[in-house]
């Protein structure tokens, strides 16, 4: 059987309806989303205002085109493009430089300077409104300008261009209005109806929804500031579970990992065991196993301690060349290993020394297996040396004493055991360190910097409480931070931006502020393993089984006696210090924190979000009421682009003018024979019609038709006749007599207009609009 | 589609918002949240709050050309109706057949409007059209309410006039005398003859037998019955040819049949079209102008043919079934063809003796 054709009833080609003033409001509404968010940035100078106000009225010039009709809209910005292009060539070099620098310190290429952007943020603008025009009214591709509002929102913060809340409220009204109103189809391919009522229904939809809207946003904002907290901890769940298994199917969950890299997002665990410690005897305190040291800093990540390197430096300087028979090449290279073999189990061979005691404790033995059985990185205790005991099948060992059972007495050193050439390696070495891991990178640490040498400070005891007292003031402990933006330092981001952090952000910021102040320090990452954590064996052996969560990082610096010992900075679960190292602990911190003043507390919320989320309130509060002061001298730029665009308004004066005359026109046709007639007078009274007629009398069609050259006096007469019975008969007129009044004046109106001279032309015209 | 466009973005904003731990973003993605159980609870409300029902519109055309159909919808909800969708479907037969348009629209608070469709069906017969399925939508076009088998609408698709060339002998006899219980009417715009009785209206009777001044006195519908006068009278009796038939060959059919008729008429005949059905038993009426044939082919859609069987009828009976054997008695006239029917319809002339 042949197919039933139905469709809907289309009397030719449909026109679009003309946008309502509601739909005006969307689109200033969706600028303003992309205006907003630049305002925070202090570095950017351009009048605020101004801009705003020339986004709006940009907006209302297209929007009063486009109800003239789709054409004069078309029209309108087709002109707009042309202007916004002619105003880019012309401009180029200064915007390209404008442009260049914003975006350099937006990717933290470049320092922060004050840019005068004002040509760069007024084309920005005017494209901005070309473009969401161009796209909702023209095009009507709405998806297109939701990815255009929002795709700054999203990537903004990552260059540290923040969305507030008035940006987002704006841009909610855009999509969310403008989604209502392309529902009820702007566009002419719906089943039949007039462009009129789809555009009043459509303006009604738009109006709702803006008002949910409104609605929506009063219950929003305060549930997301009482609750912010609990959305964002239930979405670092589910990454944090979906990438934990994704871990733990990929079997990557099982490999230890250290290394370098400071993270710039969360950390989540999985508990998977990764390693399996077996002691001789259960440790009295946390064991640091170290699996990296860093050396140079890169912004974000640490290279490889290279000791190597500080030992050949030193064999190949002064001190080592002393004690070279034959100072070549090849005896350097022998020096250099010969001093790393020494230096790398040199206190634990000197404390062996001293201690032989029975009463002395004896070392730890220590041994590590991998349970992924990958051998890539070994995990080191500290003052330890490696050792051969260990029976088991795979894994390595350690003899190690514990800090505390540290206690290197030169004196005590019996003299053949060579004790001078010990601590010759060890001063050596801690002369060369001064150079090697002192170095920091101030160019991309400048608060940090500024931060230290606001703060001078001398003795090693005084600089550690300060650096905890920073740390645990300016930041709090939590494994989901969020993610740092990309355009600054991490370690900057975290102490100065986001305010949390976890274990690498602590360690690194805490090495970063000793080599500032000149103490030699490198950044450790490995494991922390608590004593509780081993459990007695059967065979008398202790085990720990190390999961992810002991991986943790720490600072190192180097002490007399002692080589490089681990300094804890992160806080502890209570958000006290356990930084401890011999010659200082708690009591000391305490004592020192008092005489200078600092206290030692946790920073406003333990997970930093309230802190945030207050911070965002305060600066949402500004952002939201930008500064309208207004430097003249500044902006004198976009003094000569408002004249600019003053012109181009101009330019936009007679199309509203014709805007305004089509309106009246059409109004007055579907207005009745009575209104055409009392129009008709007043235009027969412009054009000389003598005074006191008010169209009733009986010579009125003579002396009407006298004024007009084409318009017969029988015509007149039947007009009035028509006027006459509408106004008293007790028939309203018909359709044809309707016609026919309204084609009397239309010609009446061409008849005196032709005879007019150009000024009273444009008066009849556009001011009078009498045709 | 729409709504995962939606939703998709909107996790987006919250899984960043999370991420650069930025209040804003997050404020967007409960408004998000806040509009979607809004839009939800507005398609709720929606329910039962508008109704489409077709209405008063043409309940008839001619095969091939356009028909409008009006569709009325009312809202009684305080809130506009963004989108309506609604799914036609169309069929022969009575059948609900498969959905050939969707149609959208919108419709303001508590307003009444009527959307016309027009359709172009390609076969004769009785077509079902159907409101299949009406969907509302909230503001945003996420959440519907949707309700099926709204309303139907049965069209009668007439053929449109293609009168068979047929040229009557004179020497047909007279009308038979007429089976019980029938009657003969006049022809359009001839005296009507003497009306023999009134009786109660019976489904086939013309309008325009209806005795209108008794019928509201009475508050039922009663017809005149006549005794008329004419020259030549022709009988025919249609049916099945079979127990099946398709939709084309009843078509073809009914076309053929209003061909035969229209001929017949312009010839000079009047035709007393015979019938049987399963439940009324033989039936019949009388087309004595070209536009009887409506109402007999009114009659034809809605009854259910059973093959065609003489027994009782006059022994010069024409006979037609579904499978276009045209005969007379046992002798086959013509055998039309259903492919090229209309030319042939168009070219083919009849003597009738």
């Amino acid at each position: 059987m042949a197919r039933i054709a139905i469709g809907p009833i289309s009397s030719g080609r449909a026109a679009a309806a003309a946008p309502s003033f509601s739909q005006l409001l969307f689109l200033i509404a969706g600028v303003y989303s992309l205006l907003l968010p630049a305002g925070a940035l202090e570095w950017l100078a351009y009048g605020r205002g101004m801009l705003l106000a020339f986004a709006a009225a940009l907006c209302l010039a297209l929007w009063a085109a486009l109800r003239l009709g789709r054409r004069w809209g078309a029209c309108a910005f087709g002109a707009g493009a042309l202007l916004w292009g002619a105003a880019l060539l012309a401009l180029w070099d200064q915007v390209w430089a404008q442009l260049s620098q914003i975006a350099g310190i937006l990717l933290g290429t470049a320092a922060e300077e004050v840019i005068p952007a004002g040509w760069t943020a007024l084309l920005f603008t005017a494209a901005a409104v070309l473009l969401l025009f161009a796209l909702e009214f023209l095009l009507h591709l709405h998806v297109a300008a939701c990815f255009f509002t929002a795709v700054p929102a999203l990537l903004g913060p990552m260059v540290g261009l923040r969305p507030t809340i008035a940006s987002i409220a704006c841009m909610a009204l855009f999509q969310f209005s403008f989604l209502s109103v392309h529902l009820v189809g702007l566009r002419p391919r719906r089943a039949s109806f007039s462009p009129a009522e789809r555009g009043r229904l459509a303006a009604v939809s738009g109006r709702l929804t803006a008002a949910v809207l409104a609605a929506a946003v009063l219950i929003a904002l305060p549930a997301a500031a009482r609750h912010v907290d609990g959305l964002w901890q239930s979405i670092y769940e589910a990454e944090g579970f979906f990438l934990g298994a994704v871990r733990q199917l990929s079997g990557e969950a099982e490999q230890p990992v250290s290394g370098g890299d400071v993270s710039r997002g969360n950390n989540y665990r999985t508990g998977t065991e990764q390693l399996r410690l077996y002691a001789s005897r259960k440790p009295t305190e946390t064991l640091y196993l170290r699996g990296f040291s860093g050396g140079e800093y890169v912004g974000g990540d640490w290279i490889p301690a290279d000791d190597e390197a500080v030992f050949a430096q030193i064999a190949g300087g002064e001190a080592g060349q002393a004690w070279l028979r034959t100072p070549n090449e090849l005896g350097q290279r022998l020096l250099t290993s010969q001093m790393l073999r020494i230096y790398y189990s040199m206190y634990f061979v000197l404390n062996s020394i001293v201690q032989w005691g029975e009463e002395d404790p004896a070392p730890i033995a220590l041994s590590v297996q991998h349970s992924s059985d990958t051998y890539e990185t070994r995990y080191v205790p500290y003052y330890s040396a490696s050792s051969r005991e260990w029976n088991g099948t795979g894994g390595y060992g350690f003899l190690y004493y514990e800090q505390d059972d540290v206690n290197v007495d030169w004196d005590a050193m019996p003299p053949e055991l060579g004790a001078y050439w010990y601590r010759w390696v060890q001063n050596v070495y801690e002369e060369a360190i001064q150079e090697a891991y002192t170095a920091v990178p101030r160019g991309l640490l400048p608060r940090l910097a500024a931060l230290c040498e606001e703060h001078p400070l001398e003795g090693l005891e005084d600089i550690t409480a300060f650096i905890l007292y920073t740390l645990h003031s300016q930041a709090s402990y939590t494994l989901t931070p969020g993610w740092f933006p990309a355009n600054e330092d991490v370690v900057e981001a975290f102490l100065f931006d986001v305010g949390c952090g976890y274990c690498e952000h602590f360690a690194a910021a805490g090495t970063l502020m000793y080599r500032l102040y000149g103490i030699p320090a490198r950044y450790a990452a490995g494991y922390a393993v608590a004593p509780e954590e081993f459990v007695l064996q059967e065979d008398g052996t202790w085990l720990a089984s190390v999961t992810d969560e002991s991986a943790h990082a720490w600072v190192e610096i180097f002490l007399d006696n002692y080589g490089w010992t681990p300094v804890e900075v992160t806080p502890a679960a209570d958000g006290s210090s356990a930084a401890s190292y011999p010659g200082f602990d708690s009591g000391l911190l305490s004592e020192l924190t008092a005489e200078h003043g600092w206290a030692l507390e946790a920073s406003a919320s333990v997970s930093g979000i309230g802190g945030e989320a207050a911070e965002a309130g305060d600066a949402a509060e500004t952002r939201l009421f930008p500064g309208l002061s207004i430097d003249w001298a500044e902006h004198r730029d976009l003094l000569l682009v408002l004249a600019a665009c003053g012109i181009y308004t101009l330019c936009l004066v007679p199309l509203l003018l014709e805007f305004r005359r089509l309106r009246h026109l059409r109004r007055l046709e579907r207005a009745g024979c009575r209104s055409i007639f009392v129009r008709l007078l007043e235009l027969l009274r412009f054009a000389g019609l003598p005074e006191g007629y008010d169209g009733l009398e009986e010579d009125f069609p003579a002396q009407a038709a006298a004024v007009l050259s084409c318009v017969k006096a029988e015509d007149l007469a039947r007009l009035q006749r028509i006027v006459s019975a509408a106004a008293f008969g007790p028939d309203a007129p018909s359709l044809e007599e309707e016609g026919f009044a309204w084609q009397l004046y239309s010609q009446a109106a061409q008849d005196v207009q032709r005879r007019l001279s150009w000024r009273k032309k444009l008066l009849f015209r556009y001011w009078h609009t009498f045709g | 589609m729409r709504r995962a466009l939606f939703f998709a973005p909107l996790l987006v904003f919250g899984y960043l918002g999370a991420m650069y731990r930025s209040v804003p973003l997050m404020v967007f993605f409960l408004l998000g949240l806040f509009l979607a159980a809004a839009m939800a609870a507005e398609a709720i409300y929606l329910r039962r709050r508008v109704s489409l029902r077709f209405s008063a519109g043409q309940v008839a055309c001619l095969k091939g050309e356009t028909g409008r159909i009006c569709i009325h919808v009312k809202s009684r909800c305080r809130l506009p109706v963004s989108r309506v969708k609604i799914t036609l479907s169309a069929g022969y037969g009575g059948r609900r057949g498969r959905t050939v348009r969707t149609l959208s629209g919108s419709v303001g608070p508590r307003e009444e409007a009527n959307w016309e469709v027009q359709l172009q069906p390609p076969s004769c017969g009785l077509l079902t059209l159907a409101l299949w399925r009406v969907r509302l939508f909230d503001a945003l076009g996420l959440f519907s309410y949707h309700e099926e088998n709204v309303d139907t609408l049965e069209i009668a698709v007439y053929p449109p006039e293609r009168p068979l060339a047929v040229t009557c002998s004179p020497v047909l006899p007279e009308r038979d005398p007429l089976p019980a219980g029938s009657q003969s009417l006049p022809r359009r715009g001839e005296d009507p003859p003497e009306y023999l009785q009134l009786r109660p209206f019976q489904r086939g009777d013309l309008a325009r037998q209806i005795h209108w001044k008794q019928s509201a006195k009475t508050g039922q519908l009663w017809s005149r019955e006549y005794q008329r006068e004419t020259d030549i009278w022709v009988h025919l009796l249609v049916g099945t040819a079979g127990p099946r038939s398709s939709g084309k060959s009843r078509d073809a059919f009914y076309e053929t049949l209003s061909a035969i008729l229209l001929g017949l008429v312009e010839a000079g005949a009047a035709v007393r079209l015979y019938w049987r059905e399963e439940k009324e038993g033989l039936r019949h009426m009388d087309v004595a102008a070209a536009g009887d044939r409506f109402s007999l082919l009114w009659a034809l859609y809605h009854a259910a043919l059973l093959p065609v069987d003489p027994t009782g009828l006059p022994e010069n009976c024409f006979t037609m079934d579904t499978d276009l054997n045209w005969r007379r008695g046992s002798a086959l006239i013509h055998r039309f063809a259903e492919t090229n029917l209309l030319t042939e319809l168009r070219q083919m002339h009849v003597t009738i003796p």
